[in-house]
């Protein structure tokens, strides 16, 4: 077993495998050669750390004994790119408020946990996809704060698509 | 102080980085709307083009003010300009991720300043692909040229500069192509020729060491020489007629390509010759020694025979044989007559498993495919498929059992059918496709006397009813039997005891065990109560699985 201490001190007692899916946990107790720890100290400060990892040990939970990625994963990501597919529990896992959804990538970036951080970016790439840069202001409550000179490059840009 | 100037002192105030300095971006509005005022009461001293830098001062000062809300107010702001990348990176084309780039300042420099993201180059629009290029700095990247636009005279010379770089290129065989190979590529792996459009007049053939994947659709015309190759792909799209010389393309490429681990071969229509001759055996095949996995789609006769019989292939080899019509089983029979033997002695084979599978179980004409791994006498395995267009059931031959009749007549003829260990039935809903009476299927299951395993996957159990007047040789063979039964509906209880009984009955009659049933079902408690008096009688060895969904394809 292995104890897990957020930023705002609340204290999570999880199985050294679920701990694991974490690169950062695993190779932290690996390191010192612990049991227990009471490391990850989440980048204090920016968001109430809790919930959102209330989330993650959830999805670590439910993936807990699956492979994690090798490096020939990670070389072969370059084939994975492009596809939004999510399976059917990560997307109900993932279907979250927006405030919730960037907790928890924010969580999975800094843990390492790098399944859980594709399926939060597959799930913003798949709320954008489709819509026009006005529709995804709206969306993420975005203003347009480009210069004329952005926009000028921006109008060119927008004729490549128009002048094949 | 300068407004952009003071708007930068402000925000490094709002961070508390430089405590000291007391200005309040309110305050700085205000004073900036008294001068501005007080200029408007003063014109003749203000010059017109003081006026419009000012304007453009303010013009940027607003965009900062915007940065600075979104800052605030955006939580996807929030996300490291990594994180934002990688949402890019799944976006489904270049089209979202320029439109992506077109949301505000910040998506903006996290996404150009990720040079990755650029790296699919598609030649659609010159100025765009050049922009790709640029954006994309040193990282390796893939290029496709599908439209007919032939670049300019920059646009080539721009394209020079990803030469050292491109490790994929997919495009129509054009002279742009052409001369673009001719150029060193020392990385390029994958050559992708999607149309050949072959240029006019005769063409260099470039040696392209480096490419170890070729997926074209013409090898009459040889367009690179690929020394190195290890995976070759090739497909003629449906509707194109092969090209007479195609067989003997295909064997100089095999003969050129050493190296070959892999090959991919789909072509051509019933009966058409495409320069394989026929089942006379080469006196110089090709060798392809390091081959693991040979996949051979196309009409089944003399033509792949003709192959076969001029390819060396390693007995390790897995090879995957599909037949993309069996229109030939409906010859009234004479199938075995014009079926040529194969001289090639590698060619002998065991049937180890046999897969029939209803493509379109709703639809009107039915649809088959046959599939089956094959074991040459070395060893090798070859898998059969037959996929046939369309079958018109023969409703004025009641006797007739329908194609899988004819597809164990096919194995009888090669004297196979006892090596027949597993029989795979997927998705199969109409038991009246294989005779007037569904009863014949259990008489002709007896013709494979060997077979140990059956497996029903989302299948009608009413296929194999047995016949009243064959109670006691139902499948005497088989030991192992799998079923998946179909999505259930409410009125699943009845079929469900159908077939069990259909099972169940005559096993008990003829005393013969099962070692293993395995069920998966998406209700297990259904099926317990449903079946609880013959599970407990005679199914003692019956494991449940709960399928919890079915996915289209019919997995689960």
């Amino acid at each position: 077993m292995v104890l897990l201490v957020t930023s705002d001190n609340k204290n999570f007692v999880v199985d050294r495998e679920v701990a694991d899916r974490s690169v950062f946990v695993k190779n932290t107790l690996e390191a010192r050669g612990l049991s227990i720890a009471t490391p990850p100290m989440l980048n204090g400060g920016c968001f109430e750390l809790t919930s959102p990892f209330l989330q993650v040990l959830e999805y670590c939970q439910h993936h807990r004994g699956e492979p994690l990625p090798t490096t020939d994963d990670a070389n072969a990501d370059e084939n994975r790119k492009r596809t939004t597919d999510i399976g059917e529990w990560d997307r109900k896992f993932i279907t979250v408020d927006h405030e919730m959804l960037f907790e928890i990538i924010l969580a999975a970036n800094y843990l390492d946990i790098k399944p859980l951080l594709d399926v939060g970016c597959k799930t913003i790439g798949n709320m954008v996809k489709g819509k026009s840069p006005e529709e995804v202001r709206k969306l993420f409550d975005i203003v347009n704060d480009f210069t004329p000179e952005e926009e000028a490059q921006i109008k060119k840009e927008n004729e490549w698509a128009e002048d094949p | 102080m300068s407004v952009p100037a003071a708007l930068e002192v402000e925000r490094r105030n709002d961070d508390n980085t430089t405590p000291g300095l007391d200005l309040s971006l309110h305050e700085l509005c205000l004073a900036l709307k008294v001068k501005v005022g007080a200029a408007v009461g003063s014109p003749g001293e203000i010059s017109i083009a003081s006026i419009l830098s000012a304007e453009e001062d303010l013009v940027l000062v607003v965009a900062t003010l915007r940065r600075m809300t979104n800052c605030h107010n955006s939580i996807v702001h929030r996300l490291p300009s990594e994180i934002l990348a990688a949402v890019a990176s799944h976006l489904p084309d270049n089209e979202s991720l320029i439109s992506a780039t077109h949301v505000c300042h910040y998506w903006r420099s996290a996404l150009l300043s990720c040079p990755s993201l650029w790296s699919h180059i598609e030649f659609e629009n010159e100025e765009q692909a050049l922009a790709f290029v640029e954006r994309s700095k040193s990282v390796l990247v893939s290029m496709s040229v599908v439209e007919d636009n032939t670049p300019s005279e920059t646009g080539m010379k721009a394209l020079k500069v990803i030469a050292n770089r491109l490790t994929t290129l997919r495009g129509k065989h054009s002279s742009f192509l052409v001369g673009f190979l001719a150029q060193p590529l020392p990385l390029l792996r994958r050559l992708d020729i999607v149309e050949s459009v072959r240029p006019q007049g005769e063409q260099p053939i470039p040696t392209l060491p480096s490419v170890r994947s070729l997926v074209t659709s013409d090898v009459g015309c040889p367009l690179v020489h690929v020394p190195n190759l290890t995976s070759f792909h090739f497909t003629l799209r449906p509707g194109t007629k092969a090209p007479a010389e195609l067989g003997d393309g295909l064997l100089k490429l095999f003969r050129s390509c050493p190296l070959l681990e892999e090959a991919f071969l789909s072509y051509g229509h019933y009966q058409e010759d495409i320069g394989f001759g026929t089942d006379e055996a080469s006196t110089d095949a090709a060798s392809l020694p390091c081959l693991r996995s040979f996949t051979h789609e196309a009409p089944f006769g003399p033509v792949c025979i003709g192959l076969f019989n001029r390819l060396s292939l390693p007995p390790t080899c897995d090879v995957m044989f599909v037949v993309k019509t069996t229109s030939w089983l409906y010859d009234d029979g004479t199938w075995t007559d014009t079926f040529p033997a194969p001289r090639n002695p590698s060619y002998f084979f065991d049937v180890k498993m046999v897969r029939v599978m209803s493509c379109f179980p709703n639809a009107s004409t039915p649809r088959f495919v046959f599939r089956a791994n094959i074991h040459n006498s070395e060893g090798t395995v070859i898998s059969f498929i037959s996929d046939a267009d369309s079958f018109d059931h023969p409703s004025d031959r009641p006797s007739d059992c329908g194609p899988f009749t004819k597809f164990l007549d096919f194995l009888e003829g090669f004297g196979i059918a006892d090596t027949v260990e597993a029989l795979h039935f997927e998705r199969e809903s109409a038991p009246l496709r294989y005779g007037n009476t569904p009863t014949d299927l259990t008489g002709e299951l007896l013709k494979l006397g060997n077979l140990k395993t059956l497996v029903l996957w989302q299948c009608d159990p009413t296929i194999f009813l047995v016949n009243p007047s064959l109670p006691n040789v139902w499948c005497p063979t088989v030991r192992k039997l799998v079923i998946c039964l179909p999505p259930l509906e409410v009125s699943a209880e009845k079929e469900l005891l159908k077939l069990v009984r259909s099972v169940a009955v005559p096993r008990q009659r003829c005393r013969i065990p099962f070692q293993n049933i395995t069920i998966f079902t998406q209700d297990t408690e259904r099926l317990a109560r449903a079946c609880r008096r013959e599970i407990q009688e005679l199914w003692k060895c019956v494991k449940l699985f709960r399928v919890l969904r079915f996915d289209q394809e019919g997995g689960c």
